[in-house]
Order: C-alpha cells, then sequence, then structure tokens
C-alpha cells in the first residue's frame, strides 16, 4: 500500500483473539522486507498486480490487533 | 462454497448487466473490447470474521493489447497478456470515499452486489472510457497509482513514437537500481538491456 506521505510499505494486519502471523506469513515477511517479492495467483491479478514480476523490497509493518476492530 | 465465491457468484448478473461477462482469474471481471483497449474490475477480496465476511475493494483496469504484447515478449512473462496496463482502486475515483469497499456475508449476498455495481457504473465505466486512449494511459502511469511503471511506461512511449523518452526512462531506471542486487533489480536490468538493444536495432 502507498501511504499519504508517498512512502510504500506492506502493512499486514491481525485480528481476533488469536491474532497471529501463520507459518507462511513468518516465512514470507522477511523476505519480502530483504529481497522483495513476486506476486503469484489471482489474489494478485485482481489487485491489479502483474504475477511473475517483481517487486522490490519493501518496509512490512504487522498490526496485532486481538479486540474486533 | 466461500464467503468470496458467494459474493463473486452474486455479481455475475449485474455485473454482465453493465457489460462485464467474463470472468477470468477467479474474480476479475473483463468488459467489452473498444479496439485494443479492454477494461476489467478485479473484486480484490480480504476475509473478515473468521470466513464470515469478505470485504471487496474493486480494482479498476484497463488493458491495451499492444503494450501487454510487447511486455510479454520483452519479459518472457507470457501473464503480462492477462493483466492491465492502468489500475486502481475505485474509491479514488468516488467523491468522499477513497477507500470503498463493501463488505459480503451470506445475508446481503445481492444487495451487496447491486451497490457495488452501481458503483462501478457510475464511476468507474467513466475511467475506464477516459483511459482508452493510449496517451491518457501515459499520462496515467505518470502520475497514478498503477504497479509496474518501470516497465509500462517506456513500452507506451516507444508505442506513441516518444522513443528517447522510452530510452531516458529505461535509463534511469537503470540508474536508480544500479547498486540493487534484489529480484526485482534482476529482472529489470534483464528487460532493460534487451528494450534498449531493440530500441538501438530499429533505429
Amino acid at each position: 500500500m502507498e501511504f499519504p506521505n508517498g512512502t510504500k510499505g506492506f502493512l499486514e494486519v491481525r485480528t481476533g483473539p488469536t491474532a497471529d502471523l501463520n507459518a507462511n506469513q513468518e516465512a514470507v515477511l522477511p523476505e519480502i522486507m530483504n529481497s522483495g517479492f513476486v506476486p503469484a495467483g489471482n489474489h494478485a491479478s485482481r489487485a491489479g498486480l502483474q504475477p511473475g514480476v517483481a517487486l522490490e523490497p519493501l518496509p512490512v509493518w504487522v498490526i496485532y490487533q486481538t479486540w474486533p476492530l | 462454497m466461500t464467503v468470496f465465491e458467494q459474493a463473486v457468484a452474486a455479481l455475475q448478473p449485474p455485473m454482465e448487466a453493465i457489460g462485464f461477462a467474463k470472468v477470468i482469474h477467479d474474480g476479475v471481471f473483463v468488459g467489452g473490447q473498444h479496439g485494443d483497449f479492454t477494461p476489467s474490475v478485479g473484486m480484490n477480496s480480504a476475509i473478515e470474521s473468521e470466513d464470515a465476511v469478505c470485504a471487496i475493494l474493486p480494482i479498476l483496469g484497463v488493458a491495451h493489447r499492444p503494450t501487454l504484447e510487447r511486455l510479454a515478449e520483452l519479459t518472457g512473462v507470457r501473464g503480462w497478456k492477462t493483466g492491465v496496463v492502468v489500475s486502481l482502486p475505485i474509491g479514488s475515483v468516488m467523491p468522499e470515499e477513497p477507500f470503498a469497499r463493501w463488505k459480503f456475508n451470506d445475508g446481503n449476498l445481492a444487495g451487496q452486489a447491486r451497490s457495488l455495481t452501481e458503483a462501478v457504473e457510475s464511476y468507474g465505466v467513466p475511467w475506464m472510457g477516459r483511459m482508452a486512449d493510449l496517451d491518457a494511459m501515459r499520462l496515467e502511469l505518470d502520475d497514478g497509482a498503477s504497479h509496474h511503471v518501470e516497465y509500462k511506461l517506456p513500452v507506451v512511449l516507444d508505442l506513441l513514437g516518444r522513443t528517447d523518452e522510452a530510452r531516458t526512462h529505461v535509463e534511469a531506471q537503470l540508474i536508480r537500481l544500479a547498486d540493487a542486487t534484489h529480484l526485482k533489480a534482476q529482472q529489470h536490468r534483464a528487460f532493460a538491456e534487451r528494450f534498449l538493444r531493440e530500441l538501438e536495432d530499429g533505429q
């Protein structure tokens, strides 16, 4: 996402009483920060990203909200 | 059936009624072609409340066949052919609704589908109509929310006959990523080398 000041970053919000990262997220979030990532699958297509074309490394913020928003 | 699948099924009749009859990529609604330009709406989704609610933030997109075919050739990524050149969240063209989204659950599918489709027709279709022009796409790439601009903009500039600007753009990106070793930098260098070589050969 792009924040109002133009900074781009990856924002992961986990909600609910057991808010936590799953195993895939634990593996992929450091990769996004250090190496960038290659969008894949239907979700990427639906978001207007091009599967197979890498994006550069991005800062990652993880927000835990254990109470329903 | 997941809530997202139910939402996509509920969206099909109203979206078809406004000209988006084809569904690809499990949730991208494709409209009728206007020359080389094809509009689409991606139902970008987030699951909430332990799979009971699906929030959809529609992403508007417009494809331009010659641009995408050239990108597929230059990068070896065939998926470009079913991608889009310009895209943005529908909220960006809705007054006072920059983060517009529709929350579907199994009790409100038809109503939310109608409401979302009305927004696409009122705000999305006019924007997509304006984008059915290569120079409008160039301006949108320069100043919009589209992804992978470093690939798309030089190809669009070249197709517009603005070859010097295309070359300058690619060379500037090469300088920006000169010290980078990450995957994007590697992919972009391969694209840039081939693109610049083809520009040389074409002159």
